[in-house]
């Protein structure tokens, strides 16, 4: 470690290297404003983040407010997206809404992000006996189909939105697991990995300054394609009232309830059900927009 | 082909035992006394009731000893018997299977033929509105939650047009709608895959080829090109048979259908945990079977993979 830190490289390979790397992100941002998906999803994306920050100040009416002299009833000036069988304003609870769904997926995909970085990357550098370990590990994992696990932590812990979430966000551990792994395998064999390694650099700067940088990219991709399924999966347990609880707004809680009352009031379930395909959606286009920026080599697959 | 299929089935143990490993440590990683846990809610519990579920369950031995006592039953069928029905949990299980199987497969039938159907037009026309128009579908497709799409199902073709019954069992009728919702985002990620994988293909030496000897353009589609992209397609097919599974879940409660996923949520609210055990295990057991012989199917495709 310390040889590596007297080591400085002399300054204008240093300019040399943050130049190409801004000429990089530079072209990236370039490709990536091309992209008419990806632009109409990043602004979808900010207006929703938008939305759900400033909900209360958004939100016409009190989401949990029940008023029953106008129960049912369908949009008009008074409540622009109609009211629910509490006469609660469904405008009101589908601004608010976004806060958990959001909220939620960030943690998730914050934890499996983190965890699943930490073991692919010394799980590919380090192999050995650790690294069989934790593939059995993930092997295991495997085993379970689709939400099962989730479900079963949430067996575990019970339900609620955050629970529903770090289920969500552990069941997606092995998928950054395996790709940060499969990616620190193949950076592992370049010639400047085996040059700081000379130059005498410890391995956890060696993992930390040119392993992690150059495995970033598919991380980013990957958790944009893990916040469209927490979201879809955080709704889904909602609806299954494993997720969010009465009377919290939350679009698929609220789906839950329009369930009852479909031919009734189609306005419950049309609104909440495209307040969570339109976020979906924006960051699946984000999401395809920067991995074909960041890697123009995968286009079309 | 023996030995591979040998090694196979040696890969698959130690992954079986580390489920079941989780599987009965699910209970010991209840926060508190897992017998009062599942009492909560039942009114007049007695001392007696705590220590009849902590016998029912082995609590009161050490854990290698409970754990070896559960995968020994677990071999021999035993997986316990349900909290509150007090019936067997292997026997609900088979109950609701039939519908939860018949749901999946129907599902994916509908998904692996408007995938590929979808998938190919996209390829031969692509870059024309017709591709642009069937990836959009796709991106809708996987976008969508699959629980409103049904809700959207039942009110379009049930309350509106009142072609088909809203909810229930039996009869094809009562089939197509729930098969539909939970097969939609699997057939627009097989539309994808179809797509990038013909495109990928049609690109290929062989390709130029069976042009080049004369052979007329379908022969070339179905015969060289649809074959070979097909490969990756039965994959996905053995990975999202598991989210098929998983998507039972929702779909069986949004069409209150009998089966494996309704008896999971019901078993977690009412914190059944023999139940949900058995469930977890059950489903976990056949999806690695199922993978399992996707795998052997995929070597028989592909001679590569054998002997690689």
């Amino acid at each position: 470690m310390s040889m590596a830190q007297q080591a400085q490289p002399p300054a204008w390979r240093i300019s040399l290297r943050t130049e190409e790397r801004q000429s990089e992100l530079a072209k990236t941002i370039q490709r990536l404003k091309k992209n008419k998906g990806a632009i109409a999803g990043g602004i979808v994306l900010t207006l929703l983040v938008l939305m759900a920050i400033f909900a209360p100040v958004l939100a016409p009416k009190d989401p949990v407010k029940q008023e029953y002299s106008r129960v049912l009833k369908p949009p008009s000036r008074d409540a622009p997206l109609g009211t629910d069988q509490f006469g609660r304003d469904v405008l009101s609870r589908v601004i608010l809404g976004a806060r958990p769904s959001l909220q939620a997926a960030a943690l998730a995909i914050l934890i499996a992000a983190s965890v699943g970085t930490v073991i692919g990357l010394v799980t590919g550098y380090l192999g050995g006996w650790i690294d069989l370990l934790m593939q059995r590990l993930i092997d295991i994992q495997l085993a379970f189909p689709g939400i099962l696990f989730a479900l079963a932590i949430v067996a575990v812990l019970g339900p609620g939105l955050r629970n529903a979430m770090i289920a969500v966000g552990i069941s997606l551990v092995p998928a950054y697991a395996r790709m940060v792994r499969g990616s620190v395998l193949s950076v592992r064999e370049n010639a400047y990995i085996e040059a700081a390694q000379v130059m005498g650099a410890g391995t956890s700067r060696i993992v930390a300054r040119h392993i992690l940088p150059n495995v970033l990219a598919p991380i980013v991709v990957l958790s944009t394609v893990g916040v469209a399924w927490a979201i879809l999966i955080g709704a889904s347990l909602s609806f299954l009232g494993l997720g969010a609880q009465l009377p919290d707004p939350e679009w698929g809680l609220d789906l839950a309830q329009a369930r009852d009352y479909l031919r009734e009031a189609w306005w419950m379930s049309t609104f909440p059900g495209l307040a969570i395909m339109l976020t979906a959606l924006s960051v699946n286009l984000l999401g395809e927009g920067l991995r074909d920026a960041l890697d123009p080599r995968l286009r079309n697959r | 082909m023996t030995r591979y299929l040998v090694q196979r089935l040696i890969l698959a143990v130690p992954v079986l035992l580390g489920v079941s490993i989780v599987v009965f440590l699910m209970l010991h990683l209840l926060p508190g006394d897992p017998a009062l846990a599942m009492l909560a809610g039942q009114s007049g519990i007695t001392s007696e009731d705590v220590d009849r579920i902590r016998r029912q369950l082995g609590l009161d031995q050490p854990l290698p000893v409970q754990y070896l006592t559960y995968i020994g039953r677990v071999l021999h069928g035993d997986f316990g018997e349900s909290v509150h029905s007090h019936r067997p949990v292997l026997e609900m299980i088979a109950e609701q299977a039939g519908a939860t199987i018949q749901l999946a497969v129907a599902a994916m039938v509908i998904a692996v033929t408007m995938g590929i159907v979808l998938g190919t037009i996209s390829a031969l026309r692509q870059n024309t509105w017709v591709d642009t128009l069937s990836m959009l579908v796709a991106l809708f497709g996987v976008s969508m939650p699959s629980f409103w799409f049904g809700l959207i199902l039942i009110y379009i073709f049930s309350l509106q047009l009142g072609w088909l019954p809203v909810t229930g069992q039996g009869g094809w009728q009562r089939l197509v709608l729930p098969a539909i919702a939970l097969g939609m985002d699997f057939s627009a990620i097989t539309a994808r895959l179809v797509r990038a994988n013909l495109l990928e293909v049609l690109r290929q030496d062989y390709i130029l080829t069976a042009r080049a000897k004369g052979l007329r353009n379908q022969a070339v589609i179905a015969r060289h090109a649809l074959r070979n992209a097909m490969i990756p397609v039965l994959t996905i097919i053995g990975l999202q048979l598991g989210n098929l599974l998983g998507g039972a879940v929702v779909i069986e409660t949004v069409f209150a259908r009998e089966g494996i996923g309704r008896l999971a949520v019901t078993a977690i609210l009412s914190k059944d945990f023999p139940l949900v055990q058995g469930i977890v295990l059950v489903a976990a057991v056949v999806y690695v079977s199922i993978n399992l012989l996707i795998d052997l199917s995929y070597a028989t495709l592909d001679p590569r993979i054998r002997y690689g």
